[in-house]
């Protein structure tokens, strides 16, 4: 038993539940639907957080959501990416810079940074499912020295839902990482007018690059088809351990906690075990996901 | 703490009562306007109903009330200002609670102070006595029979005997109790455990092989079994099971009120509603069969792998409440492999 880190909670908190407020200092389009907000702390020092862990994030009047911390801890503030899919979301898209959100967190796993140091890294990331990858990109980057290969595969949709394109443009002119985007194919082989990357969906390109799984993680979120079709081609095809891919699931998610009962797998809860799992334990799991 | 044992006379069980209700808010069966039997604060002894028989909704909303005020909040002046409302103010006493109701505190106890402490909920707790009163009659749909659940976590228990209860104390809560009242109670004579071992007897309440925890493994590997779907599609996923239920403690956080000002809160939710786990491009219980077995293997295999017992004190309000009389513990015997014949009657049709 423990409480929360005492700087994860407002000075003068009373329960659990009771959040902190936040000042939304920047904005960014990401997309025509996606935003990434810039948060800064302002009731007391920001909280120590960690790549890959989620914190709830709201509005009063509207409620509660589940977020990924998107940017890197060497950062200064918080950013999250939020896609509007719903009422919360909404909300949030609604904020203009200097209005206050709720924020309770940093809760749940991360990646193991001291266990990938010395290793090649494959990111590959599906849609919004870059931005709970995003924070530990960056963090490897920082530290380019830890890591013997880093390389990263973004796959979205449409060219419109590419999330971080400025950062993307930054990545493709690095010569110390491999950068691959493409969109999904909407007739196979057919190049898309004016798109610079391919034009594929994840699991060919693995098929074709043929990453070794000799010293290398993959580290992948994306929608649930994507990470559960990459894992197929990085284990059957190309002979991967399933304990050498990392992700970080979605599940719906109120409290964060452990308490709630909403993101259970099994007996996992997903909120205190996870988000952050090995492939091998997702394999455990009663095939619910 | 080893067990205590006591006699409290008719006459002192009145006594306790209204002495109590001067110390504690006191909790206890008893009949509303309308003759419904219900948990509520009966204001003399007389007005106690010392029945079997369970009320509807169980004894856990005086730990985890069906809607609960995390936050208030009011915007003003470009400001927010945000508020947690005051812990209660005055210990509980549960009176005369069945013993399945009062168990169930001791079970959810476990994810309220596993890791985080929830502190809306163990605020509460931490003031909660209990004094259950043991049945005379196993009820239709019960089955506390089945189930070895922690009574040991009950703080007192009171066994109905010719002219005076006997009183198993189980905790210090329950023994702190007997110290403040001491002259009311009487020590024991004779064999109490023995007696207590045939007062079950007689009622029926007894434990009876196989016990419903030990189909823990049998579910374990029955989460893809076929018949899930045939036995658990009659399910409407209107969620009676779980609101009646001691034990079922999922709930949901939403805002109530405006930009202006209003209320974050704690709600009751429900597991068997299409919309507990639907997130935006994603719904891991996309049929209602899997929303239903998430519900009994909740109880019956994680829970207890996770903290031990299993989320279930046997009272049957899911079976008595169910519309479409699904009835769990035949469901458990049979994915739990404790009985071969599969759950019969109309009450499965698929």
């Amino acid at each position: 038993m423990r409480r929360p880190a005492a700087d994860a909670m407002p000075p003068d908190t009373e329960h659990i539940y009771e959040p902190r407020l936040l000042r939304v200092t920047g904005l960014a389009e990401e997309t025509p639907t996606t935003t990434t907000f810039q948060l800064a702390f302002e009731d007391g020092p920001r909280p120590d957080f960690k790549c890959g862990q989620f914190g709830e994030f709201g509005l009063y009047g509207a409620g509660e959501a589940t977020f990924c911390l998107a940017s890197p801890p060497h950062w200064e503030g918080l950013e999250i990416t939020v896609k509007e899919v719903g009422k919360v979301t909404r909300a949030l898209h609604n904020l203009n810079e200097g209005d206050q959100i709720t924020f309770r967190g940093p809760y749940g796993n991360w990646f193991p940074y001291e266990e990938l140091k010395g290793k090649k890294l494959l990111f590959i990331g599906g849609g919004i499912g870059q931005a709970p990858l995003r924070g530990l990109l960056w963090t490897c980057l920082e530290n380019r020295g830890d890591f013997e290969q880093l390389d990263l595969i973004y796959a979205a949709r449409e060219e419109c839902e590419l999330v971080y394109e400025r950062e993307l443009v930054d990545f493709e002119g690095r010569d110390d990482m491999g950068v691959t985007l493409a969109l999904d194919p909407v007739c196979p082989g057919e190049p898309i007018p004016g798109w610079r990357g391919r034009t594929s969906f994840v699991p060919p390109i693995l098929e074709e690059e043929r990453p070794s799984p000799e010293n290398r993680v993959v580290i992948t979120c994306g929608p649930p088809i994507m990470i559960k079709l990459v894992a197929k081609t990085l284990i059957e095809t190309l002979g991967y351990d399933p304990a050498q891919i990392w992700t970080t699931l979605e599940m719906r998610m109120k409290c964060g906690l452990g308490k709630c009962g909403r993101c259970n797998i099994g007996s996992t809860y997903v909120c205190k075990d996870g988000p952050v799992f090995t492939y091998e334990q997702v394999l455990a799991f009663p095939q619910e996901f | 703490m080893d067990a205590e044992y006591y006699k409290l006379s008719a006459e002192n069980a009145a006594g306790l009562f209204e002495r109590a209700r001067a110390d504690y808010d006191v909790v206890a069966k008893t009949r509303d306007a309308n003759g419904n039997l219900v948990y509520g604060r009966p204001v003399s002894f007389e007005d106690v109903a010392f029945v079997d028989e369970q009320p509807p909704m169980s004894a856990k909303a005086f730990a985890l009330p069906q809607n609960e005020t995390l936050v208030r909040y009011e915007r003003g002046g470009g400001e927010i200002r945000a508020e947690t409302p005051e812990a209660p103010a005055r210990d509980l006493l549960l009176f005369g609670v069945n013993v399945c109701d009062a168990a169930a505190f001791d079970i959810i106890d476990r994810v309220f102070q596993w890791d985080y402490l929830d502190d809306p909920y163990l605020a509460r707790r931490e003031r909660t006595t209990q004094l259950a009163l043991a049945c005379t009659a196993l009820q239709r749909d019960c089955f506390c029979n089945r189930i070895s659940y922690a009574e040991d976590g009950v703080d007192a228990v009171a066994y109905p005997r010719e002219g005076h209860y006997l009183v198993k104390i189980q905790t210090d809560n329950g023994r702190r109790l007997v110290e403040r009242y001491r002259n009311l109670f009487a020590e024991a004579d004779g064999d109490p455990e023995t007696e207590i071992t045939s007062f079950l007897e007689k009622a029926g309440t007894a434990k009876r092989e196989p016990l419903l925890e030990t189909a823990q493994s049998g579910l374990a590997g029955a989460f893809e079994h076929a018949d899930w779907e045939i036995l658990a599609s009659t399910c409407i996923g209107c969620g009676i099971c779980t609101y009646t239920c001691p034990t079922c403690h999922c709930f949901d956080i939403q805002d109530e009120g405006g930009y202006v000002g209003g209320r974050r809160l704690r709600t009751w939710d429900h597991c068997t509603g299409r919309t507990f786990t639907a997130m935006p491009a994603h719904q891991p219980r996309d049929r209602q069969y899997k929303r239903y077995r998430q519900r009994l293997l909740h109880k019956f295999w994680y829970y207890p792998e996770r903290f031990g017992p299993v989320l279930c004190t046997g009272c049957g309000r899911c079976i008595t409440h169910c519309p479409v009389k699904i009835n769990i513990k035949e469901l458990v015997e049979y994915f739990g492999g404790l009985s071969d014949a599969p759950p019969g009657g109309r009450r499965h049709a698929p």
